[in-house]
């Protein structure tokens, strides 16, 4: 049994000079250190929870291993960076300098003031150590994250366990301090026992989460069985939070799926001009062709609304105008035309975006069309659209006023080269050629083109030609083989 | 533990000196109210020639002063409250102080403020109150000024820029908002009453039991007294290298018209006021020998205080005649118009250092 003196200090930082020590339950062999020449150790072994109790013995004084600098391989420059102040501030105007270069600091000495937006903040130190390399000057602007200086200091053996006021916003979500934490998980070393570790790693906490009222921050076995029993019980809010905290206003999704398509097809077409072109097209004539062609259809099975005529007049004009039907090499050196009309059809399902294709439309009555269309509506819904349906589009089209909106500037779906949105059909007074104002169904439309190689008049023409085919659908019978 | 406190002095030094106090010596959150007597409060990195009349303020004996937080420029007299919410840098907040304030004037007063995007207090589109913040190791505080019923046309003459010069700088600049007082929406508020209502809406937020008494008066007319930090801090506060010399770097541009042509003149001067370059531009020529003796006279000098004008009289003895009446011009110009602190010593209690009356 050895004597614990009144002096008996808990020295942490021998826990890593102490590491090949091997806590077997009834022995133990240790190394002598030779930064403690002048203590005798001794170890308490019945009071293992405790840990190491290392009483000096003779001379008092531990020396401080601060004043090892001679061990040149302890000593390290740690940047020291500018914490995130929370509030989406990502610079700050640094006001005033407390400390010079070559400066000695204690942790919590001031370092520098700072200020951003009506806050004027103290940047304390996170370390002892020696100030080196200051980054910035009075007056210059400092980016959070980034290093405010460098100090030189033995690592991890002199870090003691930050305390969270050092925070800047108690409201910080720990996603944003994954930048700063990963700079500091080297530093940071948790004070706790081999007991309450094994009861963190039973329970699967972790201890850096548990607040410690030991000494220096140590979190003990009372920390921690009541952070476990915390985490059962649900929080209530204090009455004292005016301040709710914000992590339960925001939820955070990853990307995945149907939508992460989507991001990186409109990621695509972020390098591509695009031209719009909008249009007003009056429906009255195909309005009335269609509800005469309603009944026919439905006794064939086929829903026909106005979309299978839409297709019909796109695939019409594109055979006119071949250069919407293309697409463009990755290197933009080749124009490809495609044979065939693959009219891609933009559909709404309950997992996102997705962009099906109707092959061959060229080839296809309107009443094929139709069928075709439902069949792919279809599969949408039931989120079978195979690879097949989806792949060799040649120009889309979006039915978005079927919803809502008037006005759209659709993005062109990459490798193609067009593409056409639909408004509302809205009724609105128009005035005909005689000069008289009537009412009229009026859908607008609008059309978006490559312009690396799509110029307006062509576009225009088109849009021209396709507006002539739904205002006077008669045209059509002229056309169609 | 929550404290409430009203400060029994008048006076703006003591009472920002106080307000640090309980920053950096308390550990309980406190809700301060204070008064101050006719004064202008700039922010922590502002230059007091762009934001502040000087002129006007030593002409009417309003104190000029500059706070620990930053933001922008207020005007503090006895119709307008300063409250203040020092906590623990954990349960800082910028929005908690405004929302118990708002709370309080709707339920008490029935006074609908609004809390705008930048931390104002608004009443319609009026700004009531305005925001800034310090932020320390282990404390930080939120404090605002409220205008319960201030003189609104001192506070418009005092908060402009000064005339004579035209200043460039990188140091904040105040965003101006059109004010009111609170006692146009409702004639009958009283400072006291709206101290207790805060003070009860703050205490039933974070306590289960409201004391009855709101809040309690903290004496600090007798600083020394009270404790060494204090007058240090009061002492620091109250100087005349805080207060004028904080701000960042600048430079006075002015364009002066005399009868023989005209002269764009700038000074540039670093932090601490120390001239460190003259640059004088004319389309009608300037004697190279008129520009360098100015620029020799002028260079190193602080240029605030007397030293700059009694430099100025003296190059004007010796060798003014050598130069002509040009020289004489432009020497009666800076004499009648450079900033001296003998205009500001008049404004409110201010210890001049001695350096500045070498």
């Amino acid at each position: 049994m050895s004597v614990i003196s009144k002096n008996t200090i808990i020295i942490r930082n021998f826990y890593t000079h102490l590491k090949n020590i091997r806590l077997a339950a009834y022995g133990f062999t240790l190394r002598k250190h030779d930064a403690l020449n002048s203590l005798s150790i001794a170890f308490n072994r019945t009071n293992r929870t405790q840990g190491f109790m290392l009483v000096p013995l003779g001379k008092q004084t531990l020396q401080p291993l601060s004043s090892q600098a001679s061990k040149v391989e302890n000593m390290q420059k740690i940047p020291f960076p500018l914490a995130d102040i929370g509030e989406g501030i990502t610079e700050v105007e640094i006001l005033r300098w407390f400390v010079k270069d070559g400066q000695q600091v204690k942790q919590f000495d001031k370092i520098c003031e700072v200020q951003s937006d009506k806050a004027t903040v103290e940047i304390t130190s996170r370390y002892d150590g020696v100030v080196r390399d200051v980054q910035y000057k009075e007056g210059d602007i400092a980016k959070v994250g980034k290093p405010l200086c460098f100090i030189e200091s033995i690592a991890a053996e002199t870090m003691r366990h930050v305390p969270e006021t050092i925070e800047m916003s108690p409201l910080a979500n720990i996603e944003k301090d994954k930048e700063n934490a990963e700079v500091m998980r080297d530093f940071e070393k948790v004070l706790a026992t081999p007991a309450v570790r094994r009861i963190a790693r039973e329970h699967k906490i972790d201890l850096s989460k548990v607040p410690g009222s030991g000494s220096n921050g140590r979190v003990l076995k009372e920390d921690i069985l009541a952070y476990i029993e915390k985490q059962q019980v649900p929080l209530k809010e204090e009455s004292s939070s005016g301040v709710s905290s914000q992590e339960e206003q925001r939820r955070i999704e990853p990307i995945r799926g149907l939508r992460r398509a989507m991001t990186k097809t409109m990621t695509a077409s972020l390098s591509v001009p695009q031209l719009t072109l909008g249009e007003e097209v009056v429906m009255d004539r195909l309005i009335d062709i269609r509800s005469g062609l309603k009944s026919t259809a439905e006794k064939l099975g086929v829903r026909l609304t106005y979309m299978p005529f839409f297709i019909k007049a796109t695939s019409y004009c594109l055979s006119r105008f071949p250069i919407l039907n293309s697409s463009v090499d990755a290197n933009c050196e080749n124009i490809i035309y495609h044979r065939h009309h693959n009219i891609s059809i933009a559909m709404d399902t309950p997992v996102g975006l997705t962009v099906p294709n109707i092959k061959y439309v060229d080839q296809k009555s309107i009443l094929e069309v139709a069928k075709d269309l439902q069949v792919l509506m279809d599969l949408a819904e039931a989120g079978r659209l195979g690879e097949e349906q989806l792949k060799d589009g040649t120009f889309s089209i979006s039915n978005v006023g079927v919803i809502s909106g008037t006005y759209t500037a659709p993005v062109v779906f990459v490798p193609q080269v067009a593409i056409g949105a639909f408004g509302r059909t809205r009724m609105i007074p128009v005035v005909d050629s005689n000069g008289h104002v009537k009412t009229a169904h009026v859908i607008t439309v609008s059309w978006s083109a490559d312009h690396r190689i799509i110029d307006g008049a062509t576009i225009a023409r088109f849009s021209k030609l396709w507006k002539s085919c739904i205002e006077e659908p008669e045209q059509l019978l002229l056309y169609f083989k | 533990m929550c404290l409430c406190y009203f400060t029994t002095s008048r006076n703006v030094f003591k009472n920002l000196a106080t307000e640090e106090f309980f920053l950096k010596c308390f550990e309980n959150n406190i809700l301060l109210f204070y008064c101050n007597s006719a004064s202008v409060v700039v922010g922590r990195n502002q230059n007091i020639f762009k934001e502040v009349n000087v002129e006007f303020c030593g002409s009417n004996g309003l104190c000029i002063a500059r706070r620990r937080s930053g933001g922008g420029c207020v005007y503090h007299d006895l119709g307008n409250l300063n409250v203040s919410l020092i906590t623990t840098r954990r349960k800082f907040s910028k929005t908690r102080l405004l929302e118990c304030i708002q709370s309080a004037l709707q339920k008490d007063f029935h006074i609908p403020v609004h809390i705008s995007e930048r931390n104002d207090l608004r009443l319609f589109d009026r700004k009531v109150a305005g925001s800034a913040y310090r932020i320390t190791a282990e404390r930080a505080y939120h404090h605002t000024t409220l205008l319960v019923q201030a003189d609104l046309w001192r506070l418009e003459e005092a908060l402009h820029c000064s005339e004579k010069f035209t200043v460039e700088t990188k140091a904040t600049e105040s965003i101006r908002s059109k004010v009111c007082n609170l006692t146009e929406y409702k004639r009958s508020l009283h400072i006291m009453d709206i101290c207790r209502a805060i003070s009860k809406e703050w205490y039933s937020q974070s306590l289960k039991v409201v004391p009855e008494q709101g809040f309690m008066l903290f004496d600090n007319d007798d600083i020394g007294r009270l404790s060494s930090q204090i007058e240090k801090e009061y002492k620091q506060l109250n100087s005349v290298q805080w207060i004028w010399g904080e701000g960042p770097a600048y430079s006075l541009r002015c364009h002066l018209l005399f009868r023989w042509g005209f002269i764009d003149m700038s000074l540039r001067v670093e932090k601490g006021n120390r001239i460190i370059g003259v640059d004088m531009h004319s389309a009608s020529g300037i004697p190279f020998h008129l520009r360098e003796s100015m620029t020799q006279a002028m260079i190193g000098l602080n240029c605030l205080g007397n030293v700059l004008r009694d430099r100025i009289i003296e190059l004007t003895k010796n060798e003014g005649k050598n130069y002509g009446e040009q020289f004489q011009e432009i020497a009666t110009w800076f004499l009648s118009n450079l900033p001296t602190l003998g205009n500001i010593e008049r404004a409110g209690n201010i210890n001049i250092q001695n350096e500045y009356r070498r």
